[in-house]
């Protein structure tokens, strides 16, 4: 959660785009990141992360503090838009073609463990259900809690972790395949 | 595992999309607070009328005021059960006329035996 994150949003809902300006600092990564392993290409992640902080800002004033930091209610936003393009899509994704553009992205780590492979983990991680998938990502990728999940996903906390053991589970299998 | 998951976060934005999103987002302005609260009053108002809708309807099942259409009404829009019904009455009316005649005749017999017993017993 960003420093004095309480005071930007107050900040944010009178007006002040300064204050918002911070908040698109510190979440446009993560968010974009989110959007981008779920959609797997660029350009429209880039548009859709455009739609989900212009969506925040002219909402910022109907959004209600509920005990869940800010980004909780990016990442819902965010999520429904996902939804929204894959429901007027109906595109499948190519698991090469995410393989492909994903490496560009990410470059190979020197220090990587031999028996596991980070083109096969993300080969793995999209052969998941969408739930362990975004579970997966919210969780060990961009690092929120299992209640900050919930609130996204709008499950209970005990369903978070059980989707969480099923993906982890699973996502051991298919390495191993 | 974790830590291959964990190599994903190098995954980020192009730097001048970030600047030129922001730059835009920012020149928009945030939607004034009226219009959440009417589409907060908007929505509160069809959540209760559907409520009361609800409300009445079930106060109406319960009552038995709003019972289904009796089996009879439903049996008339039967077209094959209403030709079935229709030559069953029939049939009764014609055996309620044999009735009837063979009543006649016993009232007609009885009557000219009467009249004959009569005559016969008459000057």
């Amino acid at each position: 959660m960003l420093a004095g994150e309480y005071k930007l949003i107050e900040e944010a809902r009178q007006g002040k785009a300064e204050a918002f300006g911070a908040l698109y600092d510190h979440y446009a990564k993560p968010i974009y990141r989110y959007i981008y392993l779920k959609i797997s290409d660029k350009a429209l992640t880039e548009d859709i992360t455009h739609e989900v902080f212009l969506s925040a800002w002219q909402n910022i004033r109907n959004y209600k503090f509920q005990g869940f930091p800010f980004s909780s209610w990016l990442y819902q936003i965010a999520r429904n838009r996902v939804i929204d393009y894959y429901r007027t899509h109906h595109e499948s994704v190519d698991v090469y073609e995410i393989e492909e553009t994903t490496a560009k992205l990410v470059s190979q780590p020197a220090n990587l463990d031999p028996d596991l492979d980070l083109e096969r983990v993300k080969r793995a991680l999209h052969r998941l259900s969408p739930d362990q998938k975004e579970v997966i990502i919210l969780r060990f990728i961009n690092d929120l809690s299992p209640l900050e999940i919930a609130a996204i996903m709008e499950k209970s906390e005990g369903a978070v972790r059980l989707i969480q053991f099923r993906a982890i589970s699973n996502l051991k299998k298919l390495l191993n395949d | 595992m974790i830590n291959q998951l964990k190599q994903l976060q190098r995954i980020e934005p192009d730097a001048d999309f970030l600047a030129r999103s922001k730059k835009i987002i920012l020149t928009a302005s945030p939607k004034p607070e009226y219009i959440f609260q009417l589409r907060h009053a908007a929505t509160h108002f069809f959540k209760v009328s559907f409520a009361l809708g609800l409300m009445a309807v079930m106060l109406l099942v319960i009552s038995g005021r709003f019972a289904p259409a009796p089996a009879s009404l439903i049996a008339s829009l039967n077209s094959k059960q209403l030709v079935r019904e229709s030559t069953k009455y029939d049939f009764n009316l014609q055996l309620a006329e044999a009735q009837y005649y063979q009543e006649v005749d016993k009232q007609i017999n009885l009557a000219l035996n009467e009249i004959i017993s009569n005559g016969k017993a008459g000057p």
